[in-house]
């Protein structure tokens, strides 16, 4: 079982660096020696960090725990909503029943003339508006599933063992270029990007790959 | 997310401690110390630079807090915001608010000479150097007609203010914050370097898309 300390021991092992002792709890109390000892909290932000990085980037089925269901009034302006969304999952909007909606553009709905039914559910999803139409049993109940934002340290060993190296080196690589390293930052970036590859998003892969 | 929470990270970024003494506000008055250490209040400054950046550069739907509605006072509008919801400008016809399509003005003129109009059920907008036109024209009061923008008001004034911008532009506020502190240094490599990273960091939320500000689409491709 993968718990916090096992990530951060591991960037310690990337970064070459022994621990804190227990009296020090950040950095800054380490007087003139900043940029070489990275503290357990300092980490662990670095590791948060990469937690997003990744969500941002993966494909939604390798990252199961962190999607949810947006209803169009979440998105009701002012934003109160605590959902946080890092994107929309386009081809999930469902009616109250499970039927899926087919996605249309805001200028397509307009020219359309075509009758929207229960049976023929469209939504649309632009400029922070969604709108799902052919409800007429409960149209509140309507709903998109989208990809969350993660703020909480736990989402770290959540996002499962498959991506712990990735948040190792991406937190190792931030330690570094604190520590002015950046030759050292820059080969783990890479390795960041190379393994990172296997699940990112179709439409991230730069076109010159 | 705090401002003195993202100073924090900030400082452990770039290895710095912070200033001991409150009277000092600026790098300046640190003798000898010109380019080693930043105020609080100097980076205060560096975090609106930041996150107008990412405003400029990102889709509004990863900044929801930041998204205005306006109803009918065009004037103010344009001085709070960034961009306006091109599709999003909706027309009241006494009973609901109706989406606007936009055309062009040529276009409309042309609309106007064929002898087609617009009507309450099917309203239109021109948009052109920052105004906005709705035909048929909506009575006058406040509640006329609606529309929606990206707010550029970003001005943080002290520690305790919450950034308008959630976990996921933490880590890409402090490269920027780290990349302008590292310039201020004149260790333009490592500035340009971090940069990069930054620009890596904001890439899944890019808008597509060049645009004027004030004059651009909003939209995202899944």
């Amino acid at each position: 079982m993968a718990i916090l300390e096992n990530y951060i021991a591991d960037v310690r092992r990337v970064i070459n660096e022994k621990s804190l002792t227990e009296d020090v709890v950040s950095d800054a109390d380490i007087l003139l020696n900043f940029a070489s000892t990275v503290s357990d909290d300092d980490i662990t932000e670095r590791l948060k960090d990469g937690v997003n990085y990744v969500l941002s980037r993966v494909q939604a089925d390798v990252i199961p725990s962190f999607i949810i269901d947006v209803f169009p009034s979440d998105l009701d302006i002012p934003y109160v909503s605590t959902k946080k969304i890092i994107r929309f999952l386009s081809d999930t909007a469902q009616l109250s029943d499970g039927t899926v909606a087919v996605r249309r553009t805001k200028k397509t709905h307009r020219r359309l003339s075509e009758p929207i039914t229960d049976e023929t559910p469209v939504y649309i999803l632009e400029d922070f508006d969604l709108k799902i139409y052919g409800d007429t049993e409960n149209p509140v109940g309507s709903k998109i599933k989208a990809v969350k934002v993660s703020t909480s340290s736990s989402d770290i060993v959540g996002l499962g063992l498959q991506f712990k190296n990735i948040l190792v080196n991406y937190a190792a690589a931030s330690c570094l270029e604190t520590a002015k390293e950046f030759g050292l930052s820059r080969i783990l970036r890479e390795a960041v990007t190379r393994e990172i590859s296997k699940y990112i998003i179709p439409s991230l892969i730069p076109s010159s790959e | 997310m705090t401002a003195q929470e993202l100073i924090t990270s900030i400082r452990r970024y770039i290895g710095q401690l912070a200033m001991p003494y409150e009277s000092i506000r600026t790098d300046r008055e640190v003798y000898g110390s010109t380019t080693t250490t930043f105020s609080d209040d100097d980076l205060l400054a560096r975090i609106t630079v930041a996150i107008q950046d990412i405003i400029r550069r990102c889709k509004a739907i990863d900044f929801p807090n930041l998204i205005l509605r306006h109803s009918g006072t065009y004037l103010n509008a344009k001085s709070l915001s960034e961009r306006i919801f091109q599709g999003r400008v909706e027309r009241h016809d006494g009973t609901k608010y109706v989406n606007a399509l936009r055309i062009d003005p040529m276009e409309y003129r042309s609309m106007v000479m064929s002898g087609r109009t617009p009507t309450a059920e099917y309203p239109v907008y021109t948009y052109r150097d920052g105004d906005i036109k709705i035909y048929p024209t909506p009575d006058t009061g406040s509640s006329s007609f609606r529309f929606f923008s990206v707010s550029n008001t970003t001005e943080i004034l002290s520690l305790e203010t919450v950034i308008p911008l959630d976990e996921r532009f933490r880590r890409a506020m402090v490269l920027h914050v780290a990349a302008s502190c590292y310039a201020t240094m004149k260790k333009m490599e490592e500035s340009n370097y971090i940069m990069s990273l930054f620009e890596d960091e904001i890439y899944p939320y890019r808008i597509d898309i060049i645009y004027n500000p004030m004059d651009g689409i909003e939209s995202r491709s899944e």
